[in-house]
């Protein structure tokens, strides 16, 4: 049931998403700052996740979205405006990446949240006590500390190549939990 | 490709551990398959809240400063389309404003009303011909 509700739900946004960018392409600015309004978070946590850097993501989302529009007319399927805006966003952070020099930026936090993302952050957070520690701890230096993976390297004293394992099985485990974390909490 | 491939494909990409070709097939599939993306942000947000860190989240003048980077790029291009047409007609106008004003002056010869530059009709020199009674070689 619910997850019929969801294909429903989904349906109806890609039908939404579908119009709105028909408009766009007649430069209505309505359509414009309703398409802004649902993809600007996501793309700004896809940029701020790759830049660490919390206001270089605001400009990158904000330069995705003016590219994505001025370029309207390469969009050759307008199903597909939520890709495209995507990977504009993707290849301008790597742009950035690959010009600039390594430096210790760590990612800012966003500030406060509402109800049912606390609620969501005890349920993930209890759940996430569920993973073996040496795998948290390679987790949280990675994600928290935003630790390269030779940095992590040194600091636990483990080779690069258990590094990698070690957030892959972390982050295999996490998805795993926080599915049927989600699943349950739906239905 | 999977979902769950691309799971792995995107930590790569963002812990930027991939190569030029993973990033490539990565773009490739963000393209084609969106929703996966948005799943892979909203878990990847979900684990990161779960660590603490609260999600990031637009600032309340990201719209309205796109707003208006976007109107101002708009005229910024409007100008750009009718720019040379604009000067083609100043310049037109400047030429035939030259023209008519070239046209509308009346000729005049500069020696005009100079004394100089009178003819002298009065007191003009008469030619003395050779008359043809005259023997022509003596």
């Amino acid at each position: 049931m619910a997850e019929e509700w969801t294909l429903n739900q989904k349906a109806e946004l890609r039908a939404d998403e579908l119009a709105l960018v028909a408009r766009l392409r007649q430069r209505d600015n309505v359509a414009m700052n309703l398409i802004v309004g649902r993809h600007r978070d996501r793309l700004i946590r896809v940029a701020a996740n790759l830049l660490r850097d919390r206001n270089e993501a605001e400009d990158v989302a904000q330069e995705a979205f003016l590219k994505a529009f001025r370029e309207i007319n390469k969009l050759r399927d307008d199903r597909a405006f939520s890709g495209y805006i995507y990977k504009i966003c993707v290849r301008l952070c790597m742009d950035k990446i690959r010009s600039r020099k390594p430096t210790g930026e760590t990612v800012e936090q966003g500030e406060g949240g509402n109800d049912r993302r606390v609620e969501t952050k005890i349920l993930v957070h209890e759940l996430l006590e569920h993973l073996p520690p040496e795998q948290r701890e390679t987790l949280v230096l990675r994600e928290m500390e935003q630790m390269s993976y030779d940095e992590v390297a040194d600091m636990l004293d483990i080779p690069v190549g258990t590094v990698r394992s070690r957030l892959h099985a972390a982050r295999e485990k996490f998805r795993m939990i926080y599915l049927e974390a989600t699943e349950g909490s739906v239905a | 490709m999977s979902q769950e491939n691309f799971f792995h494909l995107a930590d790569s990409v963002f812990d930027l551990d991939a190569s030029e070709s993973q990033i490539a097939e990565f773009e490739r599939l963000i393209e084609s398959h969106p929703d996966w993306m948005d799943n892979w942000i909203d878990q990847k947000t979900a684990l990161q809240n779960s660590l603490g860190i609260e999600p990031i989240e637009a600032t309340p003048n990201f719209t309205p400063s796109l707003s208006a980077m976007w109107q101002a790029q708009q005229i910024k291009n409007s100008l750009r389309y009718w720019m040379p047409s604009a000067f083609a007609a100043v310049a037109a106008a400047v030429g035939l404003f030259a023209i008519l004003q070239v046209l509308g002056t009346p000729v005049q010869n500069p020696e005009f009303g100079r004394p100089e530059a009178e003819a002298k009709l009065g007191n003009s020199n008469s030619v003395t011909f050779p008359t043809l009674n005259e023997p022509l070689s003596r």
